[in-house]
């Protein structure tokens, strides 16, 4: 389970997160939903213990990632934005590699880096260099060396992002099979029809704020809105709002607290 | 912790090892260049002996008016004049032919006459490239000197004067260099640059491409979300580049001291390499090579792109390169100065290459001033590897 507890962490004078707090049952896909800039990646990172917060803590099965990092890192499995592989190692040596970090040796190894290959469908091109692979073969790899040490907490930066249908489905079923073994999947996503139909709960934020927190159905049924994506822009202050939030994250966040709290928050109503 | 860095260490290795461009650049090229500065001073000395005792003709004009002692004399110095028929100060001018001798008129009438004959030697400096019109010249100098002395001892004796008095001097020389200083006098010029050159190069591509390369690649991130502490990354990569630094530094001393000592008798002259410069090379290199990788990775960790890096640790090489020379170049080191970081390693490299022999005093300064710097550099060096600076402070 992971408890995210009041973070705040400021660039000069850009607030990045600002209070932010929710929490991820295990055996439940949680969605951290949010615009462009709005700090869902510095929340990622700092639940990660990559970046210090200025406030606040988060908790990883009962590890606080601000007094043992290290043991937070060994609960979780992290899928990070970036695409890149290391192009002259296999996917098979990749996850042999990160499979080292978590105290996997041996044989045991060996057979997770197997059950990883098996489970992700990398059969016909597990022990071929990374160089050359599509976007979707990589995206397994990326997949696969965070999951190789089997982690109770599973993080995904946009996992499904520039993917094609099949390989978008794919992942899909990954993550749905990773919440039915009973783990907890914490992801972000820009894509509204994907958080509706995978999470289990959604935290949406803005400027750095969490705006609402809760089931889909429940964020449409506090916003009035058919649609979690009109849930979204009208907890975000409609669609001018979002405007203003992506403005504010580029050129400096000054503007106005969005009230917010696990209970979930209702920050204006239907605009469309 | 040190299973962590191993793990690192293990995959940066395999990672380098299959790029064939850090290969290359790593394995291909040192040894290339240690081939070469081996067999280049002796080859090039070889040529020289060669074109210094290769027969040599001249072309001529009034051959005839010339002494015939002279002529003899010529020919003990393998010198051969040639009759030319044509326009002997245009061919040279025109760097067809090297130099050329004219002789006039009466030439021999002077010689007998005790007056000064005069006779003259055209050359063009251009013609016949490095080993061209300055060796012909060289070599008639010497050829006339002796039939100078020659003459003049002939008119001494017909006045009855001991011609010693001509010589009130005699120096003569005696090199007391020992064969192994005669051996690692020319070799200790080529090894300072050799080891400088190497140092600042082997390890550079690697440097780069476990720091700026992995950013540009997008799987720093990865590996910082692993339990591997700010440390293991740190030493999993530094032991990565030493190690690939490491090698091109022994393959080029290897190859330096196997061409320079396995050429033929008369090949090598007085270049070879004595193996107890190979020894000392490594022992001061090794540390120099730490502390050079320690400083590419701080410089390269900043950079955002490989081209970035590789712009940002230019300086660096001539930082290793400049004072590798200015030790090639200069004489007798003060044993204090083989403590100095970076300088201080090729100056017991030379200090032993002139007193032809291990130094232990010399190679024990310089060892202890390259980890004093390491652990002066390294806490910059680790504070610079903690996850947010990398992730943010580039």
């Amino acid at each position: 389970m992971i408890e995210v507890r009041d973070l705040v962490k400021h660039y000069d004078k850009v607030r990045a997160v600002d209070g932010v707090s929710f929490h991820c049952p295990d055996g439940h896909i949680t969605g951290l939903l949010g615009p462009n800039g709005a700090g869902k990646t510095t929340t990622l990172r700092m639940i990660c213990g990559l970046i210090r917060p200025m406030q606040g803590t988060v908790i990883v099965d009962g590890h606080d990632v601000g007094q043992n990092p290290a043991a937070v890192r060994r609960a979780l499995g992290v899928q990070t934005d970036s695409s890149g592989t290391y192009p002259r190692l296999t996917p098979r040596e990749h996850f042999t590699y990160f499979g080292g970090f978590y105290g996997l040796s041996g044989s045991e190894l060996g057979a997770r880096v197997q059950a990883v290959i098996d489970m992700l469908g990398m059969g016909e091109f597990a022990d071929r260099r990374t160089q050359g692979f599509s976007r979707g073969q990589r995206q397994k790899v990326i997949l696969g060396r965070a999951l190789v040490h089997d982690p109770k907490n599973v993080i995904m930066d946009e996992p499904t992002s520039g993917l094609d249908v099949m390989a978008v489905r794919e992942t899909r079923d990954v993550i749905r099979m990773l919440r039915d073994r009973g783990h907890c999947v914490l992801f972000t996503t820009h894509y509204m029809d994907e958080a509706a139909k995978l999470c289990d709960r959604v935290a949406i934020i803005i400027r750095g704020r969490i705006a609402a927190v809760g089931s889909p159905a429940e964020l449409m049924g506090k916003t009035g809105c058919d649609s979690l994506e009109d849930a979204f822009v009208a907890l975000a202050g409609g669609e001018q709002g979002l405007l203003v939030s992506e403005y504010a994250n580029a050129y400096g966040n000054a503007g106005g607290r969005i009230d917010s709290s696990d209970r979930g928050g209702n920050a204006g109503g239907r605009t469309r | 912790m040190p299973r962590d860095v191993m793990n690192i260490w293990r995959k940066e290795i395999m990672d380098t090892v299959r790029d064939r461009k850090g290969m290359t650049q790593a394995i291909v090229i040192p040894l290339v260049i240690g081939i070469f500065y081996a067999s280049f001073t002796p080859m090039l000395m070889k040529a020289m002996t060669a074109r210094r005792e290769k027969p040599l003709t001249i072309p001529a004009r009034g051959i005839e008016y010339a002494d015939a002692r002279l002529l003899d004399t010529f020919g003990k110095y393998g010198i051969t004049l040639e009759e030319y028929e044509g326009d002997l100060e245009a061919v040279i001018q025109d760097a067809k032919k090297e130099s050329g001798l004219v002789f006039e008129p009466g030439f021999t009438e002077e010689v007998a006459e005790e007056r000064p004959a005069t006779a003259r030697l055209l050359t063009n400096s251009t013609a016949g490239g490095i080993f061209g019109g300055g060796f012909s010249d060289t070599r008639l100098q010497l050829a006339v000197s002796a039939y100078n002395q020659m003459v003049v001892a002939d008119r001494m004796a017909a006045r009855q004067v001991d011609p010693s008095i001509l010589v009130p001097v005699a120096l003569n020389t005696e090199d007391l260099a020992t064969p192994e200083q005669r051996g690692a006098f020319m070799a200790s010029f080529y090894l300072t640059i050799l080891v400088a050159v190497t140092v600042a190069q082997g390890g550079l591509f690697v440097a780069i491409d476990v720091t700026a390369g992995v950013k540009e690649r997008g799987t720093l991130e990865s590996l910082l979300v692993t339990p591997a502490s700010d440390m293991s990354v740190f030493l999993g990569k530094l032991g990565a580049v030493f190690t690939i630094s490491v090698i091109p530094l022994v393959l080029t001393l290897t190859a330096f001291w196997a061409v320079s000592n396995l050429m033929p008798p008369g090949m090598a002259g007085d270049s070879g390499l004595p193996g107890f410069m190979l020894t000392a090379s490594l022992i001061t290199g090794l540390p120099l090579a730490l502390i050079v990788s320690v400083a590419q990775m701080m410089i390269s960790v900043r950079a955002r792109t490989f081209r970035d890096a590789q712009s940002g640790a230019t300086p660096l090489i001539f930082a290793v390169m400049i004072p590798g020379f200015v030790a090639a170049f200069s004489q007798a080191k003060a044993l204090w100065s083989c403590l100095l970081p970076v300088y201080g390693p090729f100056a017991a490299m030379n200090r032993m290459a002139q007193a032809g022999g291990l130094q232990w005093d010399a190679m024990a300064l310089s060892v202890v001033g390259s980890l004093i710097a390491a652990a002066v550099v390294s806490p910059v060096a680790i504070k610079m590897f903690t996850r947010e600076t990398l992730l943010y402070r580039s």
